[in-house]
This record gives C-alpha cells, structure tokens and sequence, in this order.
C-alpha cells in the first residue's frame, strides 16, 4: 500500500555553537573548561546525547589544599630539627613518620578526587551536576535545557576576576528547582552557551525536530 | 624496644604496638573504601583516565599494607 504521508526522520542536528573562543580551551582531561569532549561519557546519557559543555572547578581553587600537601610533607623534615619523637624509640619514630606520609597521601589524593569528579555537564538537551559529598555518597542533579527558566552568574572578589571564575545559578522548572554550577572557569561564557541552547532547544520545538 | 617500662607487668611498647597495628589496620580498611569510591566515580563519569586513576588507589592500597607488614616485622 502507499504511504500517503511519510513523516520526516528526526535527527538532531549535532550542535556546534556560533560563539567565538570555544574552541581554543585545553582538550587535555584534567582540563576545567572543555568544549565537545568526545571521549567523557557520563552515567545515564543517551546514545544520540552529545556533551556541549564538561566543567569542574577552576584549577586555583585546589591551592589551598596543594600548600597544605606541600607542608605536610615538608613538616617531618622540619620537625626533625625539634626533638619532638625523642622519647619513642626508632622503629616506632620510623612507623610514626611513615604514618604521617601515609594520611598525607590520603589528604592529597582525596582532595583530588574531590576535584577532579565534581563536574558539571552541558549536553545538547540537559545538564547536570555530579556532586560527590563524601566517600561513597554522590548526587546527581539534573534539567532538561527547556526547563531552564533563569541563568545567573555570580563573580566576585579580587581572586575570581583576575581569574575569571565564579558561579553559575541556574534556576530550573524541573523536580531540582537549582541548579549550581560552583567556581566555574568563564562562567559568562557557561550563561551564554545556555542561553545559545536555550534558543536552539525553542527553534527545535517550533520546527518539530525534538527528541 | 625498650623493655623495662612496664605497667601491671605489660610492657607499654606492646601496647603501643597492639594499638599502631589497629590503626593501620583500620587505614588499610579506608583505604578499600577509597577504592570503591574511585569505582562509584568511574561509574558516574568516564574521562579516559580510569586506568591511571585506579592504578593510583591500588597503590595507595598497597602503600597502606606494606607500612602494616612493616609495622608488624619491625615493632
């Protein structure tokens, strides 16, 4: 029988935004600010989902936590000096700094962790927030690009101009009322992206081409 | 070891010793969580680096149970 009316394949156009300096940023891993990642893939994205935009805190924001490292590490020879440990005898003054090494790497590698996994995802049709609160506690908050209502950035402060790093406040229509993407690199850079999206994900409604 | 502080007839360096072992020991179970910890990261976001990532806290695993073998052979 002939088709009378055949419905046109859906396929979403894979997304490439016309704002300038995007492609410029660091494709390396350890990057805070990368710009279509093809090789992250994230817990519940869908095949045809293509991630515009992968965030993490700005790297400045771990220097407290490398200084920290940096003197604990240094403490012991320091404190050698100083016959602190003298009343232990040496196998226990050797376990003792050993021990002190040890928690210092669990510090270090842990605040690492914590950097490096706390990321915020930009895809053509949601976002996400990948928090990890403790050692086994994660919580993943999500919205869809069309649920997004208002985009805020939030900077402040000598350290976040002269580095261009601040909030991105993200009030959604969805069950997460907020959304925060915290200590972002170039956060008007994020708004405006969202904002880009934003007005495709309408044209996409208006031209029946949604997912 | 010093052998001659004693208190009610137990050395106090065995006791230090029994009490150095059970931290580590607790350590060394910290350390298994943090490795199950990266698992439930790598789960939740791959970023190509899961090879190295895991490496790191295997051997920060086994960082922690050779400081307690060492503890136990040397104290």
């Amino acid at each position: 029988m002939p088709d009378i009316f055949r419905a046109p394949v859906v396929h979403k156009v894979s997304k490439r935004l016309s704002i300038e300096g995007l492609d410029r940023f660091s494709h390396s891993p350890f990057s805070s600010f990368f710009y279509l990642p093809n090789s992250v893939k994230f817990i519940g994205k869908d095949s045809k989902e293509k991630i515009i935009l992968f965030l993490r805190r700005h790297p400045i924001t771990n220097i407290g936590w490398i200084i920290l490292t940096i003197i604990l590490l240094l403490a012991p020879a320091v404190l050698s000096i100083f016959p602190i440990l003298s009343f232990l005898p040496e196998n226990f003054r050797f376990i003792a700094v050993a021990m002190w090494y040890m928690l210092t790497t669990a510090f270090a590698f842990e605040s690492f962790l914590n950097w490096f996994f706390n990321v915020c995802i930009i895809t053509d049709e949601r976002i996400f927030d990948v928090d990890f609160l403790n050692l086994v506690y994660r919580e993943i908050s999500e919205a869809n690009i069309d649920q997004i209502q208002d985009v805020t950035v939030r900077m402040g402060g000598v350290v976040r101009t002269v580095f261009n790093y601040g909030d991105v406040l993200i009030q959604t229509a969805s069950e997460v009322p907020r959304i925060e993407f915290s200590s972002v690199s170039r956060p008007d850079l994020v708004a405006k992206v969202l904002r880009e999206l934003r007005v495709e994900e309408e044209q996409e409604k208006i031209e029946g081409r949604t997912r | 070891m010093v052998g001659s502080s004693l208190i009610f007839g137990i050395s106090i360096w065995l006791v230090a010793k029994v009490f150095v072992l059970l931290a580590l020991v607790m350590y060394i179970v910290f350390s298994l969580v943090v490795i199950r910890q990266i698992k439930l990261m790598l789960e939740t976001v791959d970023m190509g680096l899961n090879l190295l990532i895991r490496f790191i806290g295997w051997g920060h695993f086994l960082f922690a149970v050779g400081i307690f073998v060492i503890a136990l052979t040397i104290l």
